[in-house]
């Protein structure tokens, strides 16, 4: 999988491109760019993962994007996911995130 | 050395010469004093004979040991010389004046070359590894015996004291000989038996020897006759002594090497790591008496080398190692170099054995480790061949140590690994579901089909309580996989069963259940649920689905079959708040021939081998097609399906089935 940090973001939101496959193998890349980019600017309160072009979400990737959500709440940032293809967002919806966080269609 | 071939054919000619004018001026004009002639026949002969062979002398039969051996063998010979000779000039009658004094003088020219050789070899043995103190020693020698010699002429009665004097004053210069230096180092008796039999030669040779032979004929003959004699047995003491107690010492020095190669095997087989390995390899070759330094690096793909070395200076051993690794790391090299200077004029003018071999690797085969060792001698030239023959052994066995550790490692992470797989076989049936209950009015089958034979995160268990009147059919999926989700599995167990003891209400349920599992699960886990629960008392059905598939149902009362999907959330990640507000149970009326089926994403994500997923659509068509037929038949022709499908492959994931009819 492939994560690109996006530049359209504003002073206070982090932009994300996600590509490929978030399963097992990927998940914990994830998680440390996330934590890295999160620790090297304070103040951020959105993260956003475009997910235009993720077309697997496993249930270690589902695991991880709740443990990001968990561990980035305490500190005011809000995870969310947008442009998520069917497939994804059907695991989403069937874990019940789409409840917890703000996923949008593709 | 192109001039001196170009010489020696001259020098030989010349020898020749000298001997045969010798002979016929010796026979014709006996007792004539034409020794110098005859010497310098012998001179001619052997330098000659050097210049023209001595290229062709292995340069380790040129050591200083070696050098030692060829006087004791020239001084062998002399003595031999001496007696055949002196014997045969006694055996021939007086009258015959011209044929004994031939022969005397055979004898006499042979005790001059022989001293000569001595003197040069001698020599030879104090220039080569050069010191001054051997230099003065030898200087001081010959003017000590210069002296003696002076005042025996002019006071004959101070001889017998004054000799003794002269070859003890040779102690030291046998000290700074190489070989005798190890003698004096390792027994004192054999030193003391040395000098003994030196001062016997030298008393046989100066007092008893010349008035038997009747000699003495010239002033200049009376001094230098004793000398040449006395230097004789003094060698015949110092030189042929010492190789006898060679004889001894080699099968000594072979027990020596025995030991010292045992010792190494029997404390490398208790090693535990390279390091260790390598420590013990530097020890022993530390031990053996020609070498002086020893590097020894070991280069592995996955850490950094490891590197031991003894008795070498830092620059030295940097020194060592960049001309090992000029070498190819993946192939065999052994070298043995008289000096090191031979590569690098600025190294000492140390022997060195070099060495390096590649490992290979059980783990990867495209992966090796390379042994590189380098011994360098503690003087020039210092290496005998028995010592080569060691160091190469030792470095050979510690290869053979290095594979057997990396063997071993293997063998041990096989063996965890054997372990791994049998505690998950023993975990996997601690975790399957205890034996489902027979229950009235309910027809009921589960497939269970695990992805990869040893523990997957689905589980499923059916409960009833409250006198069979209330019925639980529960199917969960662990996020995760291995030992693991294994665990977590296990823990969602306990907690499950914990709570069937409780008799909850479906809502009361999942949310205990939620809350226990946030505080056991770490935070990237969670488990994907649905609870069915029949209460056969009301006559009706909750489904609770907690991140787990939609349930499929036919409903007897319209005659159609549907999905329910009720709202839910996977359950051990967020709080129960949270879980409450999302989970909407869903309930039903409970009639007769109600069918239900459940199941976990394995069978929606079996895969074909084009890639294509079967699909929750699918699954449902074909519950829709065999809804009429029992639990079993309908799960089991599913399952021919996704089969089919998949092409046999196997599902991808674990894969559960829970099909579940009221029958009233």
């Amino acid at each position: 999988m492939q994560i690109e940090v996006l530049q359209d973001g504003g002073a206070n939101e982090l932009h994300l491109a996600l590509r490929g496959e978030l399963d097992a193998l990927t998940a914990p890349k994830l998680y440390e760019q996330l934590t890295q980019l999160v620790q090297g600017k304070p103040g951020i309160s959105q993260i956003t993962l475009h997910c235009r072009e993720l077309t697997y979400l496993s249930s270690a990737g589902a695991g991880i994007l709740l443990m990001c959500m968990d561990n980035f709440a305490p500190k005011g940032i809000t995870l969310g996911l947008t442009e998520v293809q069917p497939e994804v967002y059907n695991i989403l919806d069937l874990l019940g995130l789409t409840k917890l966080m703000s996923v949008t269609h593709a | 050395m192109i001039i001196g071939r170009a010489v020696a054919p001259l020098l030989l000619t010349l020898g020749a010469a000298f001997a045969l004018l010798y002979l016929w001026v010796r026979y014709f004009a006996p007792y004539s004093y034409v020794e110098p002639l005859g010497l310098a026949a012998f001179l001619g002969v052997w330098a000659g004979g050097y210049l023209l062979f001595g290229e062709h002398i292995p340069r380790r039969w040129r050591s200083p040991e070696r050098l030692l051996r060829w006087n004791a063998v020239l001084a062998g010979i002399g003595m031999t010389h001496v007696i055949l000779w002196g014997l045969l000039g006694l055996a021939v009658s007086p009258a015959n004046v011209r044929l004994r004094a031939l022969l005397e003088g055979i004898s006499e020219v042979g005790i001059a070359f022989q001293s000569a050789g001595h003197l040069i070899l001698t020599g030879y043995l104090i220039l080569y590894s050069f010191r001054w103190e051997k230099l003065w020693v030898l200087i001081g020698f010959y003017a000590l015996s210069a002296i003696i010699l002076s005042l025996r002429t002019i006071l004959p009665s101070t001889a017998s004291y004054l000799t003794p004097l002269v070859w003890l004053g040779i102690l030291p210069l046998l000290y700074f000989s190489q070989w005798i230096e190890k003698i004096l180092n390792q027994r004192l008796g054999e030193t003391l038996l040395l000098v003994g039999a030196a001062l016997v030669g030298t008393f046989l040779g100066w007092h008893v020897l010349p008035p038997m032979l009747m000699v003495g004929k010239t002033p200049l003959y009376a001094v230098l006759y004793p000398l040449l004699l006395a230097i004789i047995f003094l060698h015949g003491g110092w030189l042929i002594i010492p190789p006898m107690l060679r004889l001894v010492r080699v099968s000594q020095s072979e027990y020596a090497s025995f030991e010292l190669l045992t010792e190494f095997l029997a404390k490398q087989q208790r090693t535990n790591s390279a390091r260790e390995i390598l420590q013990i390899t530097s020890q022993t070759l530390g031990q053996i008496p020609g070498v002086g330094g020893v590097f020894i690096e070991l280069r592995t793909p996955f850490e950094d080398s490891v590197i031991v070395s003894h008795f070498l200076p830092p620059s030295l051993q940097e020194s060592l190692r960049q001309i090992l690794h000029q070498k190819s790391a993946t192939e065999s090299y052994i070298e043995v170099l008289p000096s090191l200077q031979r590569l690098n004029p600025k190294l000492p003018n140390l022997a060195g054995i070099f060495s390096q071999k590649s490992l290979s690797l059980l783990q990867g085969s495209a992966l090796s480790q390379t042994l590189s060792l380098a011994v360098v001698s503690r003087i020039p030239d210092g290496f005998e061949e028995k010592d080569i023959n060691l160091i190469l052994t030792i470095a050979e066995q510690t290869v053979l140590f290095l594979e057997h550790l990396e063997r071993r490692a293997y063998q041990e992470q096989a063996l965890t690994a054997r372990k791994e797989a049998d505690f998950l076989k023993q975990t996997r049936e601690a975790l399957l579901p205890p034996a489902p209950p027979s229950l009235k009015k309910i027809d009921f089958y589960v497939l269970f089909e695990q992805y990869d034979r040893t523990i997957g995160g689905d589980y499923y268990q059916i409960h009833e309580y409250d006198g069979g009147e209330v019925v639980d059919f529960w199917l969960s999926d662990c996020a995760g996989s291995g030992i693991a989700a294994a665990y977590q599995m296990a823990q969602a167990r306990g907690a499950l069963n914990a709570l069937w003891m409780r008799q909850l209400s479906p809502d009361a349920f999942i949310l205990e259940l939620n809350d226990t599992l946030k505080r056991i699960f770490h935070k990237n886990n969670f488990l994907a649920a649905t609870l069915l629960r029949f209460d056969l008392k009301r006559k009706e059905y909750v489904i609770v689905r907690a991140g787990n598939p939609e349930v499929f149902h036919w409903n007897p009362l319209t005659n159609q079959t549907e999905i329910l999907r009720p709202s839910g959330i996977v359950l051990g990640t967020t709080s129960s708040q949270i879980v409450g507000r999302i989970i909407v149970p869903e309930r039903g009326h409970l009639v007769p021939g109600s069918l239900f089926m459940c199941f976990s994403d394995g069978f929606t994500e079996a895969t074909s081998p084009s890639g294509e997923m079967f699909g929750g659509e699918r699954l449902f068509k074909l519950f829709s097609t065999y809804h009429t037929l029992t639990a079993k038949e309908i799960a089991t022709r599913i399952f021919q399906e996704v089969r089919t499908f998949t092409e046999g492959y196997s599902l991808g994931d674990d894969g559960t089935l829970l099909v579940v009819r009221y029958t009233g």
